[in-house]
Parts: C-alpha cells; sequence; structure tokens
C-alpha cells in the first residue's frame, strides 16, 4: 500500500481495522503522524456534534404521544393546558409502576450523566475497601474477582447502588450493582458502541458495561464466583 | 390493558435512550433548533404507530434513523435554512453548559459548511458509529461511493479548518487578507 491509498482509506474510515492499513501505518512516520490527526479532529467532532437538546425534549414527546393516544377532544385553551398538566403529572407518577421493564433505561440514563470513575491504573481497590462499600448493601466480595480499579457508591432510580470498575482483558468493564432492583432474566442492550448485560443477582441486579470487543460473560463469572451474599 | 403497557414501555424505552442523539443528527442535517426537534417529534409519532414491528433494539435504531432521514428530506425540499451560522451562535448563548470553545465553534462551523451530500454520511459514522456499509444500505448507495464521500467530506473539512486557522494567523499578524 503507498502513502496515497492509505490516506484515502482512513479519511474514509480512520477505525477501519484493514491488516494492510495497520502495516503501512507502523511502516509509515508521516502517514502515522496523518493517522494521529485525523483521530484527533474526529474525537473533537465527535464531541462538537454533541449540541445541548432542547429542555424537557423526553417529556413533550412522551406528552405527545400520549394526547395523541388518548385522543383528546377539542378543548379552550385554558382547559387545554389543564389538561396538559395533568397527563404530565401521570406520566411522572406512571413510570415507577413499571418496575423493572425499564432497569435498561435507568442504567443508560446513569451512564450517560455519571462521569467516568477516574482510575489509577498503578493501584488497584483492595478487597476490605470494596466490601466496605458492598457489605451495606448486602453483599461481599473476595479476590477471585479480579482486579478492581475504582469503586464508588452511586443513586439509580433513587436507590443506593454501587459502581465498580473492573480490569477487563482489554479495557475497563464498568460493573453497577444494583440492589433491591431485581429482574426476572438477563437483557442484553447496547449503547454507544458498548454492550451492557443486565443480569439477576440474590438480592437485585448487576449491569456490565464493557466495549463490544469484550468478552462480558468473563466478567459475570468473576462476579458469581467472587460474591457471597449477606 | 398489559399489551398497552408493555407498547407504552418499549416507546418509553426508545424516547429515553435515542432522543437526544436523534435530535443531534436531526440538528445537523437541517441546521435548525425548530425543525430538528420537530422532526424528533413526527420520528417518534411515527414509532409509536409502528412500534409492535420494532423487534430489537438495533432494528429500532436504524428504523428511527431512516424515518428522521426521511422526514428530513421531506422538509428539505420546502425549507432550506440561510442562517445556520448565527443559529450555531445563538445555540452557544442560550444553551447552558455548551462547550462554548473556540475549537468547538470553529469544529461546528465547518461541519455546517459541509453540504449534505458530504455532511450526512460523516454525521452516521462518527455521531452513530455506523461502518460504510451501513451507512450504504441507509443512503442507498454502493459501499465504495460512500467512502468517496467520508474520504471527501474529511478532506473538505480540514481544508476548512486549515483556511479559518489561516485567517486567524492573518489577523494576528495584521496583514490583509485577500
Amino acid at each position: 500500500m503507498n502513502c496515497f491509498e492509505f490516506r484515502r482509506q482512513f479519511l474514509a474510515n480512520p477505525a477501519s481495522k484493514d491488516a494492510a492499513l495497520l502495516a503501512h501505518r507502523q511502516e509509515c512516520r508521516n502517514c502515522h503522524d496523518f493517522a494521529l490527526e485525523i483521530e484527533r479532529t474526529d474525537r473533537e467532532l465527535f464531541a462538537a456534534m454533541h449540541v445541548d437538546v432542547p429542555h424537557n425534549l423526553r417529556s413533550r414527546i412522551l406528552l405527545r404521544q400520549s394526547l395523541k393516544t388518548h385522543d383528546w377532544p377539542r378543548l379552550t385553551g385554558y382547559m387545554a393546558m389543564a389538561a396538559s398538566v395533568l397527563i404530565a403529572i401521570m406520566i411522572a407518577l406512571w413510570q415507577p409502576r413499571f418496575g423493572n421493564a425499564d432497569i435498561d433505561d435507568a442504567v443508560v440514563a446513569y451512564l450517560k450523566d455519571s462521569e467516568e470513575l477516574a482510575t489509577d491504573k498503578g493501584r488497584m481497590v483492595n478487597t476490605e475497601e470494596i466490601n466496605d462499600l458492598l457489605q451495606p448493601m448486602g453483599m461481599m466480595v473476595d479476590v477471585s474477582i479480579g482486579p478492581v480499579q475504582a469503586i464508588k457508591p452511586c443513586v439509580i432510580r433513587g436507590r443506593q447502588a454501587a459502581h465498580l470498575v473492573l480490569a477487563g482483558e482489554k479495557s475497563p468493564v464498568n460493573v453497577l450493582y444494583m440492589p433491591e432492583e431485581p429482574v426476572e432474566r438477563r437483557m442484553e442492550i447496547t449503547y454507544q458502541n458498548q454492550r451492557i448485560l443486565i443480569i439477576p443477582c440474590p438480592r437485585g441486579s448487576f449491569a456490565i458495561v464493557g466495549q463490544t470487543d469484550e468478552t462480558l460473560a468473563r466478567v459475570e463469572h468473576r462476579l458469581h464466583e467472587a460474591s457471597s451474599w449477606l | 390493558m398489559k399489551y398497552m403497557r408493555n407498547k407504552q414501555a418499549k416507546f418509553t424505552a426508545l424516547v429515553n435512550v435515542y432522543s437526544a442523539d436523534l435530535y443531534r443528527y436531526a440538528y445537523w442535517l437541517c441546521r435548525d433548533r425548530t425543525l430538528a426537534e420537530d422532526l424528533v417529534q413526527e420520528t417518534f409519532t411515527r414509532a409509536w404507530r409502528s412500534i409492535d414491528s420494532l423487534r430489537d433494539e438495533s432494528a429500532a435504531k436504524y428504523w428511527l434513523i431512516t424515518t428522521l432521514r426521511r422526514e428530513h428530506a421531506r422538509c428539505y425540499a420546502r425549507k432550506q435554512p440561510d442562517r445556520m451560522e448565527s443559529d450555531i451562535e445563538n445555540l452557544e448563548s442560550t444553551v447552558p453548559r455548551y462547550d462554548t470553545s473556540i475549537e468547538a465553534h470553529v469544529l461546528r462551523c465547518a461541519l455546517a459548511q459541509l453540504s449534505l451530500e458530504f455532511r450526512e454520511p460523516l454525521l452516521l459514522q462518527v455521531l452513530w458509529g455506523y461502518s460504510c456499509k451501513e451507512i450504504a444500505t441507509m443512503l442507498d448507495m454502493n459501499e465504495g461511493a460512500v467512502m468517496t464521500r467520508l474520504s471527501r467530506a474529511r478532506q473538505k473539512m480540514r481544508e476548512l479548518l486549515a483556511g479559518d486557522s489561516s485567517r486567524e494567523k492573518s489577523i494576528n499578524t495584521g496583514v490583509a487578507k485577500i
């Protein structure tokens, strides 16, 4: 592959794993620098694309769907406003009744809003610290959980939960322990190039979040092997 | 009743997960905040009607994006916003927590200046993470044509960004740019 072909292909798809592309990048310093520049611009572009969305967009979408579904009769301006407010309150109160049909939404909402946990790769969290956090929530772990890079308490759907960052095979894996949030069955969803596995456990559920090339089943196995329940 | 609850739960999940990124996609297609919200509203109205046919999450996501594209294509023929640059400035001044760095502003302006044929595949790749093959299916083109457009889109972005930085240098050195 020559430099021209490399740049043409790289501009079309910087994330390409094509072997010839990667090999040329390793061999050619200029093309490697070019690739770094394009990757940096793409990261900045991704961030720049994330304009803020209008306040309460979700609520307005749900409200409009609700109005159409119930086929409200025509009302005068004042009564229409009162009806809209009433429906908005109903929707806000309605959501918790779904129980854990929407636990996956709650996990995604938490991931969207939470900042990435800072990890000090040189220092792992020891089991004692992990259990100080988990024990009040009804579980403990032993060393077979493997390397844990960070932990913190968090709140998901108004309930106390725990956020751990485990060292995965390829990249860090986020694990959310959600006591009192039982799920009937395993769920798997994707969110922004990440896979999320939600699994039941004796006291509630776990959400395991990792990159698409990470084998989440291995992390699931580590959690089951290491956990004991109080 | 149970059916309606399940349908509502599924719809609410779609709104929660995808409404924000759909809005961003719509905004970068039409570069108009009001129109972008209208497009998203219309897309989800259609989603409610078709929700029983949306089997899994990847199908739902694809369906939402494709539907929004079609709605935009219908609107695009009727209305082309021509004051996109001032709209970007207004967005920055009125929306809290907005990245107001110069670099972000320059990138947004450059992206807004790309024509739709280049901007759209770039959005699908960078914002949504779709592969060239998937983008080709969505845009009803062959994969080679998509790769050409993406390559040219990035080249144009580089030219626009380089042009902006040389304008800055001219201002800083007091040299008038002809």
